[in-house]
């Protein structure tokens, strides 16, 4: 089956005062129709980066190298003309913060009307029909079309941009924090309406979060990114069950799971480094627990360590955590 | 164990606008007469989704704000019936530590200010080798550098963890014996808050301290709380001992949020019987159990009288009529 993205070699750079920020600094993955995947990391780790340069909204940066291919089209070279028919209509978002996504001043229907009008010729009426069977879809009661964001709890008002990412029936969903600002049982809710939405309308997904247990529920897949770098690639069973990177491990034992029993959490020492002069080597280094000398110099790339499994570390299956005795243990 | 804290009816409203000259005034049932006990050296968590009254409670038990009635007592003192002189005691021997550690440090004054300034505001000492002495005893104690360096920086200058300790080392200067911390670990990232999470215990066992852990997140109760308590609309609905809260829990409500938690492993089944509905805007309280409208075995009893919190097993309170 031929991938819908390819995302090749990907690099997206921020010129600030500081100096060149790598924020995306060489990623490289493919997204099959209907799959769906998830990116985790830290904060910083340029995750959010990504999604951006899927839109081409990357602001006070740019794409400096790469290839963004959804379906046979260069995204990274067409005009920014052409990209208004790809962006919202084959592409879509949904970010964090949906109040502020959304216009206090206009009703939600109004908007979601207008993101239809956009790219669709239609009659105001037909737009408005459109736009109560999706709100439907999103499980908002239609005639909350009428509601301004203000009006709306904060699982509405999200649901609403989910309908508004939806109205064109994008080939491309990219959420990204979608549930981050929620209470428990409404990220639940918004959740499941993903994954619900994801095998009905089978529409490809990105999803963006920090937090791996979101992602471990809603996705066929994770990247896991640290300091613009993939670190790991896997499907998510794999991913979960037999982690590969020291930097996946940690993470995972860092999180608090309320299946496990009680333990001590270990986290990760140190913090990630600044994008504007990272580490030589590979960028985990200083603060993983098994550093060899060849970390610090040469930088690992990403390989197939087990079928459809990929990781960049040196080290990979000639350490478990109890052997490892690295310089900076 | 020796009882800390113990709230008798503890109620806090909060007036709402008049909607018109005629009309009454609304309020809001932040903490509605709760009834509880902290005993020293445990970690009490409070848990409940936003708007249930979490953070009003901690609140009130450092007397940040008064509360519209009933009582609170610190080692059976009331905390609100205190003279000055007694206020600025109490002061000394209980913390907090905030939510967010980006606005709960003032962005103009150095490290060393930030955290020295308990003990110049309680007049400790002025003198700058005093200062600077226990600013590094409590900066070592909370794993931060203690390089002059490092005292000078700004918080801009650090990251989300970073700045989270010199929050917990601004709390802890004064050795406190209790520390109400309000979701001290829920702007972090995942190793971040497996730090802050292990330095907590780690000061605990080290000081004695007793905490009230406030959190939105069930998974960091669990791991930190000996005891926890769930709160939905200004309500104690739920109250045990860790492991009977989570492994065990009695009120529907409870349940319900044990389930919105996703496990970390990938789990088919999970959120497949996830209840549709939202915490309600309680400006207007349900009559009967507050749960009611949401509750999946509402019976005709929940709507007409509210349930009280009554000991089921050992140490395990709930508020529910199907008990």
């Amino acid at each position: 089956m031929k991938p819908l993205l390819t995302v090749q070699n990907l690099r997206t750079y921020y010129f600030t005062e500081m100096g060149v920020v790598k924020a995306v600094d060489g990623v490289s993955f493919t997204l099959n129709r209907g799959e769906s995947m998830g990116i985790a990391g830290e904060s910083g780790c340029g995750k959010s980066t990504i999604g951006l340069s899927l839109m081409r909204l990357v602001r006070s940066g740019k794409i400096v190298e790469g290839q963004i291919m959804l379906d046979g089209d260069n995204l990274v070279e067409i005009s920014e003309r052409q990209f208004r028919y790809i962006r919202g209509k084959r592409i879509s978002m949904v970010n964090q913060g949906a109040m502020g996504a959304l216009n206090p001043v206009y009703t939600i229907g109004d908007q979601i009307v207008e993101a239809i009008m956009a790219h669709v010729k239609c009659s105001g009426a037909e737009a408005l029909e459109r736009t109560k069977e999706l709100l439907r879809q999103v499980n908002v009661n239609a005639s909350r079309a009428k509601s301004y964001p203000h009006e709306l709890s904060g699982g509405m008002r999200q649901r609403a941009m989910i309908a508004m990412a939806l109205a064109c029936d994008p080939e491309l969903l990219i959420a990204d924090e979608p549930t981050t600002a929620l209470d428990v049982v409404t990220q639940a809710q918004v959740i499941n309406l993903i994954k619900e939405l994801q095998t009905r309308l089978s529409i490809s997904i990105i999803l963006i979060s920090h937090d791996l247990a979101i992602l471990s529920q809603a996705c066929s897949k994770i990247m896991i990114m640290y300091a613009g770098k993939v670190m790991e690639l896997a499907d998510v069973q794999d991913l979960f069950r037999e982690p590969q990177h020291p930097y996946t491990k940690g993470l995972l034992s860092s999180c608090t799971d309320l299946e496990a029993s009680r333990r001590t959490l270990t986290g990760i020492p140190g913090k990630p480094p600044s994008l504007v002069d990272p580490p030589a080597g590979c960028r985990f280094h200083p603060r993983c627990a098994c550093t060899q000398t060849i970390c610090k110099t040469i930088e690992p790339t990403l390989v197939e360590v087990l079928p459809r499994h990929y990781a960049a570390c040196h080290i990979l299956g000639s350490f478990t955590e109890d052997n490892c005795s690295g310089d900076n243990v | 164990m020796e009882t800390m804290f113990k709230a008798v009816d503890l109620t806090k409203l909060f007036p709402l606008k008049k909607k018109g000259a005629f009309k009454k005034r609304q309020f809001v049932h932040a903490v509605d007469s709760i009834n509880f006990e902290v005993k020293t050296g445990e970690t009490f968590g409070i848990v409940g989704e936003s708007g249930c009254g979490k953070t009003t409670l901690g609140r009130l038990m450092l007397r940040l704000i008064e509360p519209t009635s009933g009582r609170i007592f610190f080692k059976d003192r009331d905390i609100n019936s205190l003279s000055r002189g007694e206020m600025k005691k109490f002061r000394n021997r209980v913390q907090i530590i905030f939510q967010d550690p980006f606005s709960s440090l003032d962005p103009v004054k150095n490290i060393l200010n930030i955290v020295t300034e308990p003990l110049r505001v309680h007049r400790i000492s002025k003198k700058a080798s005093i200062l600077k002495e226990t600013a590094r005893e409590t900066l070592e104690a909370v794993e931060l550098p203690t390089s002059e360096n490092f005292m000078l920086k700004r918080p801009s200058e650090l990251s989300g963890g970073e700045r989270q300790r010199v929050g917990i080392a601004r709390a802890i200067i004064l050795r406190p014996e209790f520390i109400v911390a309000d979701e001290p670990v829920s702007m972090l990232d995942a190793s971040v808050k497996a730090e802050i999470i292990s330095l907590m215990t780690k000061l605990k066992q080290k000081a004695g301290l007793t905490y009230v852990f406030i959190t939105h997140e069930m998974s960091v109760a669990y791991n930190i709380c000996d005891r926890i308590a769930v709160m939905y609309a200004g309500k104690m609905v739920e109250l045990g001992s860790a492991e009977q809260v989570i492994r065990a829990p009695l009120h529907p409500y409870t349940r319900l949020l044990i389930q919105a938690v996703p496990p970390l492993h990938p789990d088919d089944k999970w959120g497949n019987k996830m209840a549709e509905g939202e915490v309600p805007y309680f400006t207007e309280l349900p009559g009967g159990c507050r749960f009611h409208p949401r509750c999946p075995q509402v019976q005709s009893i929940c709507k007409m009288e509210e349930p009280n919190l009554k000991e089921v097993a050992s140490g395990h309170y709930v508020a529910c009529h199907k008990m």
